[in-house]
């Protein structure tokens, strides 16, 4: 069975079978957060500047307006997640619309939709989902829209180039022979046997949404509703000099889901593509 | 495909790139809810009716959409890129300003990683037979690099470099008051240039060792490479002249393709470092949502980044002349 094996292959990897195992228990957390956690993030419940390690019940000690920062760390892990899960899926949708598209009518269409895509490659991404952001109000929506708008292009061009690689194999000829509908075609022959590299994609894209999340967050354009990691680093900027710990758990909680998300994606491709070494990446 | 021909094709696509990006910020303000002048306007300028009523008559509200986009163009044109109600400036000016900074932050990050990104990515290719643990060490380095929010990275810095250690300043680009001139000015600036320019060169540093390390060792495996081996060229020369030149050209695409990073990542480590420069300056405009001066900063750094990606294009035509001909089969 090709699937038990690719599974095999993936648990047989220790670095992406942690960074999975991460990734569910940060989920997890993320999902218990208000059992987990006493009161709201945003509730000033203790002392001011509260260094780690010296307070029962507040573990990870305090920032400056005393709000528990382990509090903070679980509802920031539910922006991060669900705006990395999120923004992927809207990429995921555009991408596969505008790939699909170009790759299946080429021609002139293919090349406008290329020459868009690539505008969106080159031009200051992060600048631009600022402006959206900002010109619309912050909220997990704009922030969602803006992130996949720059995000789309690696994924369109990928199902693009897969679209006109497998359209011409004798499989998909064969489909279209005995008569399946074009939208047939796509799902059940195409897209298959496109995962591979398209999860692989989908991971990197993962990763840059949560950077990119966090970016906006600490320009101060994340969900005003909503504690993030990175207002958490932002507000702790005034206080380098006293409490320099305000800093690091937020920034560390990027750093793990990133290269979680990574060694997942990284994971993923060894899996599915025996033949290439552990190791030759790219 | 000849030269001429190449770099006309290449030019008509850098300004097609450029009126994309116009298009772009004159829908961004017209697409949004509400009313657009009043946006314009700004926090700062939105109880003064008059001046909203300047504004509107100025952006030409009362005409169809393609006659608003005309008269857009031809302001941008004369460089004019609205007036900050808030900077009690042109929008122009304030930019212009400013801009001095920003390119000294990027250019000198630019230099600092694409350097030491090939030799360490090369490096790392090359000991991956012998040394692994280099190889090894460099990668997950790079690997560990790019998962680093660069504002945090930036902040950690501060905290080791000058608040723990005391070495170097953590706070804009030269000493407040002091008045320097000849080397001690230079020295000043250069030493509050490290630390931001560092923070700014992590990031590509981890994505061009990435792209060196694959792309050197790609090269490694191409047969010319073998057959230079077996008629007993020298190790170095192997390396310069057939490796190196070879791996080169994905990374110098890669650059340009690249650039908007770079100048989405100075926003980030000017805002850390109080850096005076556009996406300092872009940041401020947030808090107080003065749309023409971050319209106006989008605008001229990506026209910055698309005459720089055309160059970074041109020059890869220079180490490889066979783009050209590749470009005219697509």
């Amino acid at each position: 069975m090709r699937d038990s094996s690719v599974w095999q292959r993936f648990i047989g990897q220790p670095a992406a079978l942690i960074g999975a195992l991460f990734l569910l228990l940060l989920g997890l957390l993320a999902v218990t957060a208000p059992w987990l956690c006493q009161g709201s993030p945003w509730e000033m419940n203790t002392t001011p500047m509260l260094a780690p390690f010296t307070q029962a019940g507040h573990w990870l000690g305090s920032d400056m307006l005393g709000r528990d920062l382990a509090t903070g760390l679980l509802y920031g892990a539910r922006v991060s997640l669900s705006v990395g899960v999120l923004a992927t899926l809207a990429t995921l949708l555009t991408g596969l619309l505008v790939g699909a598209l170009a790759g299946y009518f080429g021609g002139w269409l293919d090349a406008v939709l290329m020459r868009v895509a690539e505008f969106f490659q080159i031009i200051p991404q992060l600048v631009l989902a600022v402006i959206l952001v900002a010109v619309l109000e912050p909220s997990l929506g704009t922030i969602v829209l803006a992130i996949a708008l720059v995000a789309w292009p690696a994924v369109a061009r990928l199902v693009r180039s897969e679209f006109l690689s497998l359209r011409q194999r004798e499989f998909v000829q064969a489909a279209r022979v005995l008569g399946q509908a074009p939208l047939a075609i796509v799902f059940r022959q195409i897209l298959p046997n496109a995962l591979a590299p398209l999860l692989v994609t989908l991971s990197f894209v993962m990763a840059t949404a949560i950077l990119t999340e966090a970016a906006l967050a600490f320009l101060g354009l994340g969900d005003p509703d909503a504690m993030s990691w990175g207002y958490m680093i932002n507000a702790s900027r005034g206080m380098l000099r006293d409490a320099w710990w305000m800093s690091l758990m937020p920034g560390l909680a990027i750093l793990f889901c990133v290269l979680a998300v990574n060694r997942v994606g990284e994971g993923l491709r060894i899996a599915f593509e025996p033949a290439r070494r552990p190791g030759d990446s790219t | 495909m000849s030269g001429v021909w190449f770099l006309g094709a290449r030019l008509g696509r850098a300004l097609l790139m450029i009126l994309g990006v116009l298009v772009l910020s004159f829908l961004l303000v017209r697409l949004a809810p509400g009313d657009p002048a009043q946006l314009m306007a700004g926090e700062a300028g939105v109880d003064d009716a008059q001046y909203i009523a300047k504004l509107r008559s100025e952006m030409g509200l009362d005409q169809p959409l393609p006659q608003q986009l005309l008269h857009y163009l031809g302001q941008v044109a004369h460089l004019d890129l609205g007036y900050s109600y808030r900077n009690q400036a042109p929008v122009w000016d304030l930019l212009s300003e400013r801009l001095p900074a920003t390119l000294s932050l990027m250019g000198s990050a630019f230099v600092i990683s694409s350097l030491f990104g090939v030799a360490l990515g090369a490096l790392a290719a090359l000991s991956r037979q012998r040394r692994r643990w280099l190889d090894g060490l460099i990668s997950n380095g790079a690997l560990l690099l790019y998962g680093t929010p660069p504002f945090w990275l930036a902040m950690l810095l501060i905290v080791l470099f000058s608040v723990k250690l005391d070495w170097l300043p953590a706070f804009g680009m030269q000493t407040v008051a002091a008045d320097l001139s000849g080397f001690a000015w230079l020295g000043d600036r250069l030493r509050h240039l490290v630390l931001p320019c560092l923070s700014l060169s992590f990031l590509f540093l981890a994505l061009y060792v990435h792209l060196t390390r694959a792309a050197t060792l790609e090269a490694l495996q191409q047969e010319h490479v073998y057959t230079a081996r077996a008629k007993g060229l020298a190790p170095s020369r192997i390396v310069f002249a057939h490796v190196l030149r070879n791996a080169l050209l994905p990374v110098v695409t890669f650059a340009g393709l690249q650039l908007g990073q770079l100048a989405s990542g100075a926003l980030l480590i000017e805002v850390v470092y109080s850096w005076p420069g556009i996406g300092r300056l872009m940041y401020d405009a947030l808090s107080q949502r003065d749309y023409s001066v971050l319209l106006g900063g989008f605008l001229l750094i990506s026209v910055l980044v698309v005459g720089f990606n055309l160059l970074t294009d041109l020059a890869c035509r220079l180490i490889d002349p066979r783009i050209g001909a590749e470009g005219a089969a697509r």
